[in-house]
């Protein structure tokens, strides 16, 4: 099985089977554009740090023995549900800065299924939270004026149970 | 302060929310921050998952799921409606006598409540690639026949044929939007008399009574394109138009036909996901007349979602206002004005002076525009105590049936 290196922004190397590394489309896609022959040549990737691609390199070998995603995203594996797998919901009990370094790692890299488990971890995080809880989370400044506040809050009362 | 730098990424927010329950997104998460309520509002992606609790790039509710069917915004929406219903009128309920008009006031409330918000909701979506739309035709009799589905303009001699039971559900549907119009046709008539609610055939009906005079129906209900189907009513100003549903149909249209019948958001939804805005439709006259071409359901829906302009136009031009109001395109002017305060007269002159009437004229005016607004559910209200209410969907006959008992369903 061929290996192929990763250069991270911090300018570690990391050794990585090709199969593992093709689950990123964007690396797989490099890939072919210079006919599959990185060996001797390290692939940069300039927006990822060494923590976060060893993170993602984890993800991606656990992971590559998993059917391909469809070519077309209309697909239905991807239906509504924030149903995550356990060894996923385990890889992601990480500080919220890895989690969110992860989730941009996959959208720079193009994992797609990646993607999805962090987005649909940062989603368990907004579920059945107040809006104040949700700034709490997240960091989030509120920028509405009071006035703005009390005017949301009156129109959100209909969905109160 | 700010949050992280991947919540700041306009995409990457979205397909976050586009994770989150759609009421939560409405309430809790558009009013965190400026931000994520702008976002919310505006993209195309969450403005399509809040309406519908789908996602807008995933082939599931339209291609996946062969027939219309409720939504999951409609779904979670009619839960939190019962649910409310329910803690705010069981104990109620049961230990008073007048609990009738108890759950009718809470009714309106909640109704009132919930159109403030969801008022432009699609409840149902339809299969968008289909190139054949229904015709229904309404017979004009004086017995109560109903109303069946049937290709071409003759009435067909094998009406009796009853739907098989895994098609019913495609016939709710259809029913759902004949009885939409025809409740709108009701509301725009002259002299309205009261919903005689009475239960038929496999599903339900709703009448109407005499046409007022000068309404021919749809304009265009003459032209019927080869191989392509219409909804049309046949209008008989002469006679008492009575307007019933049942699920028959003529044993030539085969399920399959009724499910691709279902396209009547076809058209906007087309033009939805078209990338580039031909020009016919910045020249409002011409917008305008393609506009009133659609189906109302899609006009108040969906065509009001493909940009600003298309929402103000159907937002201010007369025509247009009084087609998504009454059905029928006005010929000039004056009828526009007219068939206004034809539906004025009807909330004026519909209850009379009795408290009956007064709580039958608030619901009808709430009906009227929760119904336009959403298009499904529809409640035919009895026009007395001594009548039972009827619920006209067969989970909402269920949930009332079991919590007082009273309701007729099917």
């Amino acid at each position: 099985m061929s290996t192929i290196k990763l250069l991270s922004s911090d300018n570690a190397e990391l050794a990585v089977d090709k199969e593992v590394a093709e689950r990123s489309i964007l690396i797989k896609n490099m890939l072919e554009d210079v006919g599959g022959d990185m060996s001797d040549q390290a692939i940069p990737i300039p927006n990822v740090n060494e923590a976060v691609l060893r993170k993602v390199i984890e993800w991606c070998e656990h992971h590559k023995s998993d059917p391909p995603p469809p070519a077309d995203e209309d697909s239905d594996s991807r239906k509504k549900s924030t149903d995550i797998e356990e060894w996923d919901q385990k890889f992601m009990q990480v500080d919220q800065e890895m989690l969110f370094e992860i989730i941009l790692a996959a959208n720079y890299l193009d994992i797609k299924p990646l993607l999805d488990v962090g987005c649909k971890t940062v989603a368990n995080m907004i579920k059945g939270k107040s809006p104040e809880e949700i700034r709490k989370t997240f960091n989030i400044q509120n920028d509405f004026t009071p006035e703005e506040e009390d005017q949301i809050r009156r129109e959100n009362e209909w969905a109160e149970e | 302060m700010t949050g992280h730098q991947a919540i700041l990424i306009t995409e990457i927010l979205e397909l976050i929310l586009l994770q989150v329950p759609f009421l939560e997104v409405i309430t809790s998460c558009r009013a965190v921050c400026r931000s994520w309520g702008a976002l919310i509002k505006t993209s195309p992606r969450l403005r399509h998952y809040t309406k519908t609790g789908h996602d807008l790039y995933f082939r599931a509710p339209y291609e996946i799921t062969p027939r219309a069917s409720f939504t999951p915004a409609t779904i979670s929406l009619i839960k939190l409606f019962w649910k409310r219903l329910t803690r705010y009128s069981l104990e109620e309920l049961q230990e008073r006598k007048n609990y009738r008009r108890i759950l009718l006031n809470h009714m309106i409330e909640l109704y009132q409540e919930l159109n403030r918000t969801c008022g432009d909701a699609p409840l149902v979506l339809s299969p968008p690639n289909c190139e054949q739309t229904l015709t229904v035709h309404g017979e004009s009799r004086d017995s109560w026949e109903g109303v069946g589905f049937w290709w071409g303009s003759e009435w067909p001699e094998d009406m009796e044929l009853i739907c098989p039971p895994d098609e019913l559900d495609v016939v709710g549907t259809l029913a759902l939007r004949l009885c939409h119009n025809a409740y709108r046709q009701y509301l725009s008539s002259l002299e309205p008399s009261y919903l005689d609610a009475r239960r038929f055939g496999t599903f339900f009906e709703i009448f109407v009574t005499r046409k007022p005079a000068g309404d021919v129906g749809p304009p265009n209900q003459k032209i019927r394109p080869a191989g392509k189907w219409r909804i049309v009513f046949e209008a008989d100003i002469e006679r008492p138009l009575h307007i019933g549903l049942t699920g028959r149909c003529k044993g030539n249209l085969k399920g399959a036909l009724i499910l691709k019948s279902l396209a009547s958001r076809c058209l906007a939804l087309k033009l939805c996901f078209t990338t580039t805005e031909h020009r016919v439709f910045v020249i409002p006259e011409l917008l305008e007349a393609i506009i009133l071409r659609g189906p109302v359901d899609d006009i108040i829906s969906t065509c009001k979602a493909v940009s600003k302009r298309w929402r103000d136009l159907i937002n201010t031009s007369p025509h247009i206002r009084h087609y998504t109001k009454t059905g029928l395109l006005p010929t000039e002017e004056n009828e526009v004005e007219k068939a206004d305060k034809m539906l004025n007269m009807d909330y004026l002159t519909y209850g009379g002076e009795s408290q009956e009437g007064a709580i039958l004229q608030k619901l009808l005016s709430i009906f009227k525009r929760f119904d336009e607004a959403t298009l499904t559910i529809v409640v035919v209200l009895p026009p007395s105590p001594e009548h039972d209410l009827i619920a006209t969907i067969p989970f909402l006959t269920r949930y009332l049936a079991n919590i007082c008992g009273f309701v007729q369903g099917y």
